[in-house]
C-alpha cells in the first residue's frame, strides 16, 4: 500500500518543554492508525503539527504519494493537500446550518472566482450544484440528512461529532485525523462511530485517530502507536502493544522489580 | 423578529425603491438629508462586510471615507469623471491593502486598536500635510460634469449615489450567497476550524477589508461631490463610531438591518432637530444612549440575520483558546 504520510524525527518544543520528541511514523492508504498515551503525552500536539496549526521545531513531515515536504505549511495548505481533521473539543461553525457547515468544508474543492460569483456564470452554478449534492450525500453518509437546516449548535453531542466528520470529509481527504472521536459517547454511539470509521476507511482514506476508549481502539485499529512524555515508546498491531511491558508501565506506573 | 434571507431581500428592495421615490415629494432640505442617508448607506454596507460578514472589528473606517473624499477633491480638477472614479477605487483599495495586510493577522481587540490608530493617523495627515491637503482649511471643489451628467445638481448626485447603493446591495447579496460568504461566516465563527477546512483566512479577510474600503472610498467620492468641500473634521473618530453604530443598531451582518439602522441614525437627529430646538449639542449623547439600550435590550439589532444569535457567549474552553493563540502567535514567529 502506498504511504500517504510520513513523519521523520518530528519534535515540537515550547520553550523548555519538549511536547513531542523525535517521533517518526508512517501511514499507508486505507490504514487505521491509533495514537494512544497518557494525558499530556503530546498526542494533540502531534496532530497540530501534522495539520499546520503548529510548526514542528525539528524533523520533517512529508506526503510520499505527492512527493512534497509539508512541515511548516499553514493549515489551509494542509487541507488543500487532503489532510482533514476534527477537534478534541468540537469546533463547528455553531451559528451556521448543518448543510452550510459541510459546504464550508468543500471551500477549496471548487474553483469559481469572485467574478463568477458576482455575475452568476455557468461555472458558478455548476460548482454550487455539485458541491450541494456532494454535501447532501455526505450528510446522508453520516446519517444527518434529516437535519440539513438546523444550526450546528442545536445538534446533540453525537450528531455534532458526526457533522464535524462530514465537514472534514467534504475536503475529499486522503488522510483524516480524528481527535478523540468517541469521547463522551455511550456504547451504542461508539459502535456506530466504529462502523462509520470503517466505511470511511473502505473508501481508501487513511485515518489517524487519538482515542482513550481502549475497547474501541483495540477493535478498529490496524496499528497502534503509543506516546509517553512526547516520545514513541511502542508501535505495532493491537495485540503486541497490549502486551508490551513499556506500555503497561507508562499507564500503570513501574512496579518494584 | 428574525427574518429569513428572502424576506430580507424583499425588505431591502422595498426600502431602496422607497428611497427612489422620496425626492419626488420632498423639498431641497429633505433632499440634503436623504443624500446623507444614501452616502452613509454606502459606508455602513461596506463596514458591514468587514464587521458583519467577516467578524473583524475595524474602528478606523472613516479613514477610507476620508481618503476617497480627498482623492476626489485633489484629482477632480485634473481628470475626467470616469478616470476620477477609477482613481478613487484604486486609491482606497491600495490603502485598504497596505493597512489591512499586516494588521488582519491580529484578532478581536488588537485589530480594533490598530485600525483605530490607523484612522487617527490618516486624519492627522489630512490636518497637517498642508502642501497636499491644505490642512484644516480644507479644499473646495467644483462638482464634475461629464457628458450629460451634471453632478452640481443635488438631485443627480442623490440618484447616482442611490444607484451605487443598489448595485452594492445586489452584489453583496450575491457574495453572501456563495462560497465566499460562507467562508467569511466560517471565519467569524471559528478561525482555526475555518483554516483547517481549507479556507485561506488571510486572503478572505483581506478581500472583505478591500471591499469595505472601496465602498468607503465611493462614499467619500459622493460626500465630496455633494458638499463641494472636504476638510479633516468630517473624517474623525466620531464618524468611525457613528458608522459602527449604524451597523450594530440595524443588526450586524444583516443587509436590510443595516439599511434600517443607517436611515434611523441619520434621520432621527434631523427629526428631533425639527421638533426640539437646540437639540444639536446632544446628538452624540443620543447615539450613546441608543447604543447602550440596544446592547441591553436587543443586542442582535433591529432586523437581525436569520440563524444568527447574539454572539456574546463567553468562550472559556482552554484548549480552544490555546490553539487560537497558537495559530497566530506561533506561526508568525
Amino acid at each position: 500500500m502506498a504511504a500517504v504520510l510520513e513523519l521523520n524525527n518530528v519534535s515540537k518544543k515550547f520553550g523548555g518543554l519538549t511536547a513531542v520528541n523525535n517521533v517518526s511514523l508512517c501511514l499507508s492508504q486505507g490504514e487505521i492508525l491509533n495514537i494512544i498515551g497518557p494525558n499530556g503525552a503530546g498526542k494533540t500536539t502531534l496532530f497540530n503539527c501534522i495539520t499546520g496549526i503548529y510548526r514542528p521545531s525539528e524533523g520533517r513531515i512529508s506526503m510520499p504519494g505527492r512527493d512534497v515536504r509539508i512541515d511548516g505549511f499553514p493549515p489551509h495548505r494542509m487541507a488543500e493537500l487532503g489532510i482533514a481533521r476534527t477537534f478534541q473539543n468540537i469546533r463547528l461553525f455553531a451559528n451556521m446550518s448543518v448543510l452550510d457547515n459541510v459546504l464550508c468544508g468543500a471551500f477549496c474543492r471548487t474553483e469559481e472566482s469572485i467574478l463568477d460569483i458576482v455575475f452568476r456564470t455557468t461555472k458558478f452554478k455548476m460548482a454550487e450544484t455539485s458541491v450541494n449534492s456532494r454535501a447532501r450525500e455526505l450528510l446522508k453518509f453520516v446519517d444527518l440528512s434529516d437535519k440539513l437546516y438546523i444550526n450546528g449548535s442545536s445538534l446533540s453531542y453525537g450528531d455534532q461529532r458526526r457533522l464535524e466528520i462530514a465537514r472534514a470529509l467534504a475536503l475529499e481527504p486522503g488522510l483524516l485525523l480524528l481527535d478523540e472521536p468517541a469521547a463522551g459517547m455511550n456504547a451504542s454511539e461508539t459502535n456506530a462511530l466504529a462502523a462509520l470509521i470503517r466505511k470511511i476507511r473502505d473508501k481508501g482514506t487513511a485515518l489517524l485517530i487519538i482515542e482513550h476508549d481502549m475497547r474501541f481502539v483495540m477493535e478498529i485499529s490496524d496499528r497502534i502507536v503509543v506516546l509517553n512524555y512526547g516520545e514513541k515508546i511502542s508501535e505495532g498491531v493491537p495485540e503486541a502493544v497490549r502486551n508490551d511491558k513499556k506500555v503497561i508501565d507508562a499507564y500503570l506506573g513501574e512496579g518494584d522489580q | 423578529m428574525l427574518i429569513n434571507n428572502s424576506a430580507g431581500k424583499l425588505i431591502s428592495c422595498l426600502l431602496l425603491t422607497a428611497a427612489f421615490f422620496f425626492p419626488l415629494v420632498s423639498g431641497s432640505y429633505m433632499l440634503g438629508v436623504l443624500s446623507l442617508v444614501v452616502i452613509y448607506l454606502i459606508l455602513s454596507l461596506g463596514l458591514n462586510v468587514v464587521i458583519g460578514f467577516c467578524g473583524l472589528l475595524a474602528l478606523g473606517f472613516a479613514a477610507f471615507y476620508g481618503i476617497g473624499a480627498y482623492v476626489t477633491a485633489l484629482l477632480n480638477p485634473l481628470i475626467a469623471l470616469p478616470v476620477l472614479l477609477a482613481a478613487v477605487v484604486i486609491g482606497t483599495a491600495l490603502f485598504g491593502f497596505i493597512s489591512g495586510a499586516p494588521v488582519l493577522r491580529l484578532r478581536g481587540d488588537y485589530l480594533a486598536i490598530v485600525t483605530l490608530g490607523f484612522g487617527e493617523i490618516t486624519r492627522l495627515f489630512m490636518k497637517n500635510m498642508d502642501w497636499l491637503t491644505n490642512g484644516p482649511k480644507g479644499i473646495s471643489l467644483s462638482p464634475p460634469v461629464f457628458l450629460g451628467l451634471n453632478l452640481s445638481d443635488k438631485r443627480t448626485v442623490y440618484y447616482c449615489a442611490l444607484s451605487c447603493v443598489s448595485i452594492c446591495v445586489f452584489f453583496l447579496y450575491r457574495l453572501q450567497d456563495s462560497k465566499i460568504g460562507r467562508a467569511w461566516a466560517a471565519i467569524r465563527e471559528d478561525e482555526v476550524a475555518a483554516a483547517s477546512s481549507g479556507i485561506n483566512i488571510t486572503k478572505m479577510k483581506i478581500l472583505a477589508f478591500l471591499i469595505g474600503s472601496v465602498m468607503a472610498g465611493l462614499a467619500g467620492f459622493f460626500f465630496a461631490v455633494n458638499q463641494s468641500f472636504v476638510d479633516p473634521n468630517s473624517f474623525g473618530f466620531d464618524e468611525s463610531v457613528l458608522i459602527v453604530c449604524m451597523v450594530v443598531v440595524g443588526g450586524i451582518g444583516s443587509i436590510p438591518g443595516v439599511i434600517v439602522g443607517t436611515s434611523m441614525l441619520v434621520l432621527l437627529p434631523e427629526i428631533l432637530r425639527t421638533f426640539l430646538g437646540g437639540f444639536e449639542p446632544y446628538r452624540m449623547l443620543l447615539y450613546g444612549v441608543l447604543l447602550v439600550s440596544m446592547m441591553l435590550f436587543r443586542p442582535q439589532g433591529i432586523l437581525p440575520e436569520a440563524g444568527r444569535k447574539a454572539e456574546l457567549i463567553p468562550d472559556t474552553e482552554e484548549i480552544k483558546n490555546d490553539e487560537d493563540s497558537n495559530v497566530y502567535g506561533e506561526r508568525n514567529r
